[in-house]
């Protein structure tokens, strides 16, 4: 590892971690997990069906987000989404809330993404903060 | 065995004349779509076929009929079904969608006999957003077991209404 990524380790701003999955159906989702202020920072792009959650999985499980009391999570980047996102988020609520920090969904969603959230009625189950 | 036939007495008329079409309004670029010709409004697929793939035939099926949020539930309502046939169902047999009368019919055939089920209400219990998504966004399910021929499989058939 080079200085420079030790020094993004140590707390600094910066991509901590990075995982792309190709999925079988030609989609693919990029999760990267960055460090600020404290905070864990996760951004998932492209598209996420149950056969390819597990790079957002991972970044949720990441051994950096025990020294942190907040996990955003930027989803603006996702074409789409089925439930199996709700079940991932939940259970990473669940973690997330025995330890005392929260999971908070930043920034805007694109509407199909949206919409699964609003027609399964857990809208209300997720923090939200603008970016 | 459901009618997973070709799709000849399933597809509308599409007709230049905007005035009364069965086809409900969904907005001034529907017009001029709606144009004479040999447009598809009906496909079945064999498997193989991933959700992805199914997602862009309702896509092209709904284009110019249906707004935004009929597409969307649309597509996440394929997706589920596509990915349960998969995960649940033994894997997808076939694949059929059309147009008619307003609404976007849905037909995933797989391999399984075993029913569909929603989630407890609670959602702590994990499995079932799926198929409780489904029934919540269609104005029709069924579900047909298949009884003849020598493998187990069932059609699970999904109306929805476009806006």
């Amino acid at each position: 590892m080079s200085s420079s990524a030790t020094a993004d380790e140590q707390g600094g701003s910066g991509t901590v971690w990075y995982r792309r999955a190709a999925c079988a159906d030609g989609g693919e989702l990029a999760v990267s997990l960055a460090l600020s202020d404290g905070r864990a920072l996760v951004t998932a792009v492209g598209g996420m069906e149950w056969r390819c959650t597990w790079p957002l999985e991972q970044a949720l499980d990441h051994e950096c987000l025990a020294a942190t009391s907040e996990t955003w999570l930027d989803l603006s980047g996702l074409e789409f989404a089925d439930s199996s996102l709700l079940h991932l988020l939940l259970d990473s609520q669940r973690v997330h809330r025995a330890r005392d920090a929260r999971l908070v969904l930043a920034g805007a969603l694109q509407p199909v993404v949206e919409r699964l959230f609003t027609v399964t009625g857990t809208t209300a189950f997720f923090m939200r903060t603008p970016l | 065995m459901s009618e997973l036939t070709d799709g000849g007495s399933r597809l509308p008329e599409f007709s230049p004349v905007d005035g009364d079409s069965r086809l409900p309004e969904s907005g001034p670029e529907a017009v001029g779509v709606r144009s004479p010709g040999p447009e598809r409004r009906c496909v079945r697929i064999a498997a193989p076929l991933k959700a992805r793939g199914a997602r862009a035939e309702v896509s092209r099926l709904l284009a110019g009929v249906a707004g935004e949020r009929c597409v969307n539930d649309a597509l996440l309502v394929v997706s589920e079904l596509i990915s349960n046939a998969d995960r649940h169902g033994g894997g997808l047999r076939v694949f059929a969608a059309g147009v008619e009368d307003g609404h976007l019919w849905l037909e995933v055939a797989d391999h399984s006999d075993v029913l569909p089920e929603s989630a407890a209400p609670d959602p702590l219990v994990p499995g079932g957003f799926g198929w409780s998504l489904v029934r919540r966004l269609s104005v029709d399910t069924q579900v047909r077991l298949h009884t003849n021929g020598d493998e187990p499989g069932k059609t699970i058939l999904v109306s929805l209404g476009l806006e």
